[in-house]
């Protein structure tokens, strides 16, 4: 995950989703903002509630958690 | 009446100066060569074309010289990510072998500073070597000699390009020699953490067109029990 304006996240996803629909990852390193934070990011797929077709159609939806010590997050 | 000429005039004056001054500085050098180039660790040159038709994907805010590719890819024109460019490549190796595939993200950096001679870029590199795993690559670049010989000379020229032989090494940190910093992911490279240089060697462009003839090669330097 690029982000300009605070930097870069690279994250180890699960091949596989977990039992309750999310695909699981790691943050393995990160750059500028994310460089000293470890934590956990949750992949999932959104279907399209407005669509009236069951075409599968929707988004993907991240989700980050990440810890660093008081300090730096502050 | 005088008086405002007289001020429209300086100010064209000195605007000038600082331009030919920014453009001259002679405190700000090219360097050439790769802080890797002493190391006596193994190093593994990839290599790949500059040329945005000869990548896989290349895509930017669509006003650029770089033409996107291809044609119909996605342009990055939204506010946040404007200042954006994604690239996706093969990666050949030093015999000229596919060797992997290469992406990278890079955005323009907050931290330029023209004065200093810095236009600093912001890049990664997500590669994949399928027989050895997956890497990121993380460093901060510094286009300014980039456009200083090759760009703005060819945006000067009546042909509107350059022509010639020009090396450069941009990347400029986050590593204390300038180095990059490469951090495994997968495969045998899972658990290194190691340092890279990334280099650009330069035979045409064209200001209309972007990079005609340009090569960009990625210098990782890996612990020798990886090899």
């Amino acid at each position: 995950m690029h982000l300009p304006a605070r930097g870069t996240m690279y994250v180890t996803m699960a091949p596989t989703p977990s039992p309750s629909g999310y695909r699981e990852g790691s943050l393995r390193a990160g750059t500028r903002e994310f460089l000293t934070l470890d934590g956990v990011v949750l992949e999932r797929f959104v279907k399209d509630s407005l669509s009236l077709d069951s075409d599968g159609t929707g988004r993907i939806e991240l989700a980050a958690a990440l810890v660093g010590s008081g300090e730096e997050l502050e | 009446m005088k008086y405002v000429i007289s001020l429209a005039t300086g100010m064209l004056i000195g605007i000038a100066l600082f331009l030919m001054g920014l453009y001259y500085n002679p405190f700000v050098g090219s360097p050439s060569v790769s802080p890797l180039a002493v190391s006596d660790l193994d190093l593994v040159d990839l290599s790949y074309s500059l040329v945005p038709s000869e990548s896989i994907v290349f895509t930017n805010n669509g006003e650029s010289s770089a033409k996107t590719h291809p044609a119909r890819v996605l342009e990055l024109w939204e506010p946040t990510i404007s200042r954006t460019r994604g690239f996706v490549t093969i990666l050949m190796d030093s015999r000229g072998e596919p060797a992997g595939l290469g992406v990278k993200f890079s955005s323009d950096s907050e931290q330029t500073t023209l004065i200093q001679g810095e236009a600093l870029v912001n890049s990664v590199w997500h590669i994949y070597l399928p027989d050895r795993g997956t890497i990121f690559v993380d460093q901060t670049e510094n286009f300014w000699p980039y456009v200083h010989d090759i760009v703005i000379p060819a945006q000067l020229s009546s042909g509107d390009n350059w022509r010639g032989t020009w090396h450069g090494v941009m990347s400029t940190g986050p590593g204390a020699l300038g180095t990059a910093r490469v951090t495994g992911n997968t495969g045998i490279l899972s658990s290194i953490e190691a340092e890279a240089v990334e280099s650009i060697t330069a035979r045409a462009y064209s200001a209309i067109t972007g990079p005609v003839g340009m090569n960009g090669n990625l210098t990782i330097a890996l612990p020798h029990e990886i090899q």
